[in-house]
């Protein structure tokens, strides 16, 4: 704006002290400005340094304290082991609950999957066997999900345990001490049950069966994996018999080597 | 030519035989089991007269009598040891009695009796111990392993 000549020479006279002071004030600001700009700048720096230093240390860490950290976990868990067992319970817990979920959906699956697939020629066949063997069309259909296998058999003498000949597809223990302790558990159930004429008959273990089949003098053992339904055990009994019908069996020192060639000829086809 | 023994090793808690048969055979099957079922198996072999024996042994959980010890157990033995502690007279007391009743499922074989833990009691001792039992027995130490092996030896050639 635009103002008279005398208006601003009156305001020099005036005001000369005022504006003396509002300029020095005004440079004053300034500096002050200045001076927390460049504060600013250097509060950068340290931060700047403090990053690269925690960087510097992460990528250290793992290497450094990794072995004190276990160190000290392993101390703390033996000391403290119950508490674990028992944070990790429920976890473990659903674990394994989820995996038998797991599992038994696979299993649904397969069974959905054959009944899905009965019309095919294959279960046609499987259904006119049921028919004709008398064995139940589930039982053939689950067979085929979890066949039955001989693992080893055992021909032991009822009282000494003494193993007199044995059959294999995987040796792996010692058969005749295998022979003492199944002669063992067997006259251990026998005994503290008082069962009397009876038997101990099968064995269960995780996904293994034992099948006994007792004699006069000796019993024969055998280690099965898979399941084993009727129709299978029917077989079995029908083999075991016609083996012991057909083989002379000395209880006393019996010939090893023959017995087991034996075995393997009666059983090798089931 | 291979032969097949069932040896049955019997006597009071505490005696010895499983430190007897430690000292004679490497284990295979844990000391568990005889808590478990009351009899642990273990096996050797050896060659004697030309012939290979193997010996299947019966170690039997320790009972305070022969007359607890389940008969199945000691059923078609062709040999047996009885131990007794020559340091706890307790264990030998009924010796004759206790012999007597192992004897019916042993069917005339051969039986040893063992005087173990020699090493805890004096020479002098074990002979005043032996005129005064009329059975006649071996003196044995699974800490020193004295006449361990033996026994077992003369055990393996009277079941031949």
């Amino acid at each position: 704006m635009n103002q008279p000549a005398g208006i601003n020479t009156l305001k020099q006279l005036l005001f000369e002290e005022e504006s003396k002071r509002y300029q020095e004030l005004h440079e004053k600001i300034k500096d002050v400005e200045q001076k927390m700009e460049e504060s600013l700048e250097a509060q950068k720096l340290p931060n700047a340094e403090i990053n690269a230093l925690m960087d510097q240390m992460m990528e250290v860490m793992p290497e450094r304290l990794g072995p004190t950290i276990t160190k000290t976990l392993k101390v703390q868990i033996k000391e403290s082991r119950d508490d674990v067992v028992q944070a990790l319970f429920p976890i473990i817990g659903q674990m394994i609950k989820k995996y038998v979920q797991q599992e038994m959906a696979v299993l649904t699956e397969k069974i959905d999957k054959q009944f899905e697939a009965a019309l095919s020629f294959d279960h046609l066949l499987l259904r006119i066997k049921a028919f004709f063997t008398g064995v139940k069309y589930s039982e053939l259909v689950l067979r085929g999900t979890n066949e039955p296998q001989i693992q080893e058999i055992f021909l032991i003498d009822d009282e000494s345990g003494i193993l007199l000949a044995s059959y294999s597809r995987h040796k792996s223990i010692d058969q005749d001490m295998v022979a003492g302790m199944l002669t063992a558990i067997k006259a251990f159930v026998e005994d503290a049950f008082e069962s009397g004429d009876q038997s101990l008959e099968t064995i269960n273990y995780d996904l293994y069966q034992i099948y006994i089949q007792n004699f006069n003098r000796f019993y024969i053992s055998v280690v099965m994996s898979g399941v084993m339904d009727a129709s299978f055990k029917s077989k079995l009994n029908d083999t075991i018999l016609q083996f012991v019908k057909d083989v002379t069996i000395k209880s006393d020192q019996p010939d090893q080597s023959e017995l087991t060639k034996k075995i393997s000829q009666y059983f090798d086809k089931m | 030519m291979e032969i097949v023994k069932k040896v049955v090793i019997a006597g009071h808690f505490g005696v010895g035989k499983t430190s007897l048969v430690s000292r004679f055979v490497h284990q295979k099957f844990s000391d568990q089991y005889l808590t478990t079922i009351g009899v642990k198996i273990d096996k050797k072999v050896i060659e004697l007269e030309g012939a290979t024996v193997k010996m299947m042994l019966w170690d039997i959980a320790g009972e305070s009598s022969a007359m607890k010890i389940p008969k199945k157990y000691l059923a078609g033995a062709h040999g047996l040891f009885y131990v007794f502690d020559l340091s706890r007279e307790e264990t030998y007391r009924n010796l004759d009695t206790d012999l007597f009743e192992l004897n019916k499922s042993l069917n005339g074989n051969p039986a040893i009796v063992l005087g173990n833990k020699s090493d805890l009691v004096e020479e002098t001792f074990i002979e005043k111990l032996h005129s005064s039992i009329a059975t006649d027995f071996k003196i044995t130490s699974a800490k020193s392993g004295e006449n361990v092996e033996e026994a077992f030896l003369q055990l393996a050639k009277e079941m031949l």
